[in-house]
């Protein structure tokens, strides 16, 4: 029985230490500012279509995947903007609606040929960067009501909830690809 | 080595880059220099502990998130291959955690909301208790025997933020990684047995990560990794001897007295009804002619005749210590006023020479100077173990290092200033604990790290203590 108390002891200790260490607070902090969290691939093909890998599923409240693309070429530190997500949430001709990434099993997205030409045509040729987000809903399904600002009932109107209701839960490093 | 002007973190990252070729890049920072991480990293134990036995608490919880803005930093752009000044954010994030088991004794009544009351200033009502026979004192009651575990940890990092448009969908924040991230532990004992003494006895482990190229960085492999083991005790309540150990090497070892104690002993109710007065000797090895080191030790030239650098043999390296002797008032005078005034003296073992000039540098007799005064806004139901206090301070600070990170000027020494709250108060029968800080140079801040200098400092905590 005292080694029973000694172990649950030990153990509650353990448990404390690694609630306080350095890589906890860092833990905290980066969710609060929303560090990168997972690296994908991005690979030019072939044919001239780009195709993002990733290997990072969604955690309960997933709703989808969005994949941004840096908004200018050769330019590391500019902002992005989403070129492909499981809704139609964006009106740019960089954007298209991918249903494939709706779902937490998806682990790729492919930029085709003809979306990669609109780039060059809108954006020009360069160096661009890619990064995917990992997109939750801003509240467990019991609580997807009108209360919480959800059009009811929110799975009837998902499109529209998508919009107002969810958030980037997780986002990927930087993957860069030379387009010309 | 070309010693220019430039903002340390420039240089840092210079040498981030230029280091595959080769190039010697000098990098004045506290941030690499694992001798003053650890010393704020033990000073943040120390201030946690002081409050633990000023408040006699069973646990403490405690975070801390600190952001500091406008560092521009001179990175290389991968869409361009070229260097270009980018916006980043120095983060600092700190947890503790302290257990406190009473082993013989401790708090015995259930009521643990009466029993924070002391240490807020409210020794009459303790003393009262005793006299008249009510056994509920507090958890460092004497003769109480308390083991203690303490597990701190601290990260230190810049990171870069972005943004994300979703289109119809909003627009959004993230962050990454950028260079080299720090992250410090403290694992401790304690034992205490008052009046007679306590001691901790803790490890110290510092830790350097590089993130990846993409932003993002794995806790698994760490590029540096030392250790320190250090001491803490205190004798007869009034005696404080600390020490810190590297490998066979004594790096700090400090004395302390904590005067009120004395007073105490003559008259108790001298000795508690004031702030705590201290004064402190301490000597830390803190220059060692490290890359990190913002001066050399007794000249810039090796005994060859050569300008010292960074990859000079180990033979080549000298080391100096630092001298410090300091004096503080701190803590409650009386329900209304809250008080920290510091003044600390320096003396450098040996000459130093400033990286920035090669000139001997002429060492500053006062190193520290701070005044801060609060007011206790909740001072009619101080007694209830509940306070709120706004405070303002000024500083004045030295360090070689500052010339290197201030954004302009040449002095060694920058005045400062803070605007603190800080309070505690019970949401039902929870004592929930805040702070919140802004400051600009304010000589504490710039004692934690010297690159924030000329920025401002904008902190916030909570506190779970009972």
């Amino acid at each position: 029985m005292k080694r029973v108390n000694l172990a649950i002891l030990l153990l509650i200790i353990a448990l404390i230490a690694l609630s306080a260490c350095s890589y906890s607070v860092d833990i905290v902090e980066r969710a609060i500012t929303k560090r990168a969290s997972f690296s994908i691939v991005a690979t030019r093909n072939s044919d001239g279509s780009i195709t993002i890998q990733w290997n990072k599923t969604g955690g309960d409240n997933f709703a989808g995947y969005e994949i941004y693309i840096t908004i200018e070429p050769d330019n590391e530190y500019i902002g992005y903007a989403v070129i492909g997500a499981p809704y139609a949430i964006s009106t740019s001709n960089l954007f298209r609606v991918d249903s494939t990434l709706q779902y937490s099993i998806a682990q790729a997205f492919t930029m085709n040929s003809a979306h990669v030409s609109n780039l060059i045509a809108s954006n020009g040729k360069g160096r661009y960067f890619f990064r995917v987000g990992i997109i939750a809903w801003d509240d467990d399904e019991d609580k997807r009501n009108g209360e919480n600002g959800y059009i009811e009932p929110w799975y009837l109107h998902i499109e529209e909830n998508y919009l107002i209701n969810t958030h980037i839960d997780e986002i990927s490093g930087s993957a860069m690809v030379d387009i010309y | 080595m070309k010693r220019s002007f430039v903002p340390a973190f420039t240089l840092l990252l210079l040498h981030q880059f230029l280091s595959s070729a080769g190039a010697v890049v000098y990098e004045a920072s506290t941030l690499h220099n694992a001798v003053a991480r650890s010393e704020t990293v033990l000073d943040l134990f120390y201030e946690r502990w002081e409050r633990i036995q000023n408040m006699e608490l069973f646990f403490d919880w405690y975070g801390k998130i600190n952001w500091v803005h406008g560092f521009q930093i001179s990175s290389i752009n991968r869409g361009t291959g070229q260097k270009e000044a980018v916006d980043m954010r120095l983060v600092r994030a700190y947890g503790s955690i302290i257990v406190n088991i009473p082993l013989l004794g401790g708090y015995k009544s259930k009521d643990m909301k009466k029993r924070l009351q002391y240490g807020t200033g409210t020794y009459h009502q303790q003393e009262e208790s005793q006299e008249n026979g009510n056994t509920a004192g507090g958890l460092f009651a004497s003769q109480n025997l308390i083991f203690g575990f303490t597990a701190t940890g601290f990260h230190y990092g810049l990171t870069r933020q972005g943004t994300i448009s979703r289109g119809n969908a909003g627009t959004e924040t993230f962050t990454d990684y950028k260079y080299a991230q720090f992250f410090d532990d403290i694992f401790a004992v304690s034992i205490l047995y008052r009046p007679y003494f306590h001691i901790h006895l803790g490890l110290i482990l510092n830790q350097q990560f590089e993130p990846r190229d993409d932003g993002t960085m794995s806790y698994s492999d760490p590029t540096k990794r030392t250790k320190r083991y250090f001491v803490a005790s205190n004798l007869l309540t009034f005696l404080n001897l600390n020490a810190t150990t590297k490998k066979d090497e004594l790096e700090s070892v400090a004395v302390g007295i904590i005067v009120n104690e004395i007073a105490g002993i003559v008259n108790r109710k001298f000795g508690q009804s004031f702030p705590q007065l201290t004064i402190t000797y301490k000597k830390i090895n803190l220059y060692n002619d490290e890359l990190s080191d913002p001066v050399w030790v007794k000249s810039s030239f090796q005994s060859n005749g050569q300008p010292k650098s960074s990859d000079m043999p180990e033979s080549e390296k000298a080391k100096a210590s630092l001298y410090t002797i300091s004096t503080g008032l701190k803590g409650f005078w009386g329900k209304n006023i809250y008080v920290d005034l510091l003044a600390e003296a320096q003396k450098p073992s040996e000459d130093l020479v400033s990286r920035l000039t090669d000139r001997p540098i002429n060492y500053s007799a006062w190193r520290e100077l701070r005044a801060l005064v609060g007011w206790n806004f909740f001072a009619p139901i101080f007694e209830t173990g509940q306070y709120f206090v706004i405070s303002l301070g000024i500083s004045k600070y030295w360090d070689p290092a500052i010339p290197f990170h201030r954004e302009s000027g040449t002095d060694y020494y920058s005045y400062g200033g803070i605007f603190q709250l800080e309070g505690r108060m019970f949401i039902g029968d929870f004592p929930l604990g805040m702070e919140m800080r802004i400051s600009h140079n304010y000589s504490t801040e710039l004692r934690r790290m010297v690159e924030t200098v000329d920025k401002w400092v904008v902190e916030g905590s909570l506190t779970v203590s009972f």
